[in-house]
């Protein structure tokens, strides 16, 4: 995006230029917590997360699976997997995904 | 009347509390079960607000935490955490402010720091969050406690959020110039404050609960000279809540 964009219509922008080093777009980068209007957070690896954070070794076991085993973010994208990306995506109306299965 | 839970009986008696028209500054859990059955039942006026700036949200479906998007969807205005603040210290408004804590003492002062000792603590919490700056702010707040004596201390480990401090008029000479604990909602009863001096007293307790026994699951002298039995939920309250507010019982459980 060029930055005379952001200049045409300032009253959106809610940051200014000093603290912002670069702007990098990164589908489901919220993930596991969500994005207003682009994708819900998942409750379900929110619910293994919450589970496996509360034992060190499981959580160290987290970690390595969930992040530094991981090449990249497509990586990660792809071991959540096009399913459970699809569930969470953002109905356009109200910003998430309604009638999520939450419990 | 049908049997009720514990957090049924939590959300509908501070509910309650809730004043047409005043201006409800909710967490998640059971402060938005209370704010959203008031809202339906005895006060219309009144909205929610979050502190992550959402500003009275529709709520078709129930939040699961201050930054869930269902927080942001149907609202007048999404603002960020200064302006809820602001909004919250508006003199203008009866803002209430619903906080929950691991300890409260007899002035309704709140620790949700740690227990033991600061240097060597036994437990560490997660902070005040925003919890201070609410006790601080708002008009008003209520707080949503477990009824244990190891939760109802002489002192705090920690002095997190201020209610009424040491009593009487100490608030106010701390420099706040409004707001205070209005009322302790537990899974037993329900604690108000007297007027003049500012301890906590028994105001309801819940049907088949005893006075005596929140006394004795309260670590300071606790006087129930003032209090009756609370109301059970009403039919009304009961569906609003089940059927509207939570029905897949996301936090009733």
């Amino acid at each position: 995006m060029p930055a005379a964009l952001l200049r045409q219509d300032p009253d959106q922008n809610t940051l200014p230029p000093f603290l912002v080093d670069a702007v990098v777009p990164v589908p489901f980068g919220a993930h596991p917590t969500a994005c207003n209007y682009f994708y819900d957070y998942d409750p379900e690896h929110l619910h293994r997360y919450r589970e496996e954070a509360e034992d060190e070794a499981r959580f160290a076991a987290y970690l390595r699976e969930w992040v530094y085993g991981l090449p990249d973010e497509a990586a990660y994208r792809e071991k959540v997997g096009a399913n459970q990306l699809q569930l969470i995506r953002a109905n356009s109306q109200v910003g998430y995904a309604v009638g999520l299965d939450r419990r | 009347m049908s049997p009720y839970t514990e957090r049924e009986m939590m959300s509908i008696a501070a509910g309650r509390l809730v004043k047409n028209g005043q201006v409800l500054f909710a967490g998640t859990g059971l402060s938005m079960l209370a704010a959203a059955v008031a809202k339906r039942v005895n006060a219309p006026d009144s909205l929610v607000f979050f502190e992550t700036g959402g500003i009275d949200p529709s709520l078709d479906e129930l939040p699961l935490a201050v930054g869930d998007p269902r927080v942001m969807a149907g609202t007048s205005l999404n603002a960020g955490l200064v302006d809820a603040f602001a909004f919250l210290a508006n003199p203008r408004l009866e803002t209430i402010a619903f906080l929950g804590a691991a300890q409260v003492d007899r002035y309704g002062n709140l620790n949700t720091t740690l227990l033991g000792d600061f240097q060597h603590p036994k437990v560490r919490f997660a902070g005040s969050g925003g919890a201070c700056d609410a006790a601080s702010l708002a008009f008003g707040f209520i707080a949503f406690m477990q009824h244990e004596k190891r939760r109802f201390v002489e002192k705090l480990d920690y002095l997190t959020s201020p209610g009424w401090l040491t009593g009487g008029d100490s608030r106010r000479l701390a420099g706040h110039a409004r707001g205070g604990p209005l009322a302790v909602v537990t899974n037993l009863a329900v604690l108000k404050f007297d007027a003049a001096e500012k301890f906590m007293y028994l105001d309801e307790y819940y049907p088949g609960v005893s006075p005596r026994q929140v006394a004795e699951n309260t670590g300071f002298p606790l006087d129930i000279s003032r209090a009756r039995q609370a109301e059970p939920p009403s039919e009304r309250e009961l569906t609003i809540l089940r059927r509207e507010v939570d029905p897949e019982r996301l936090i009733l459980g």
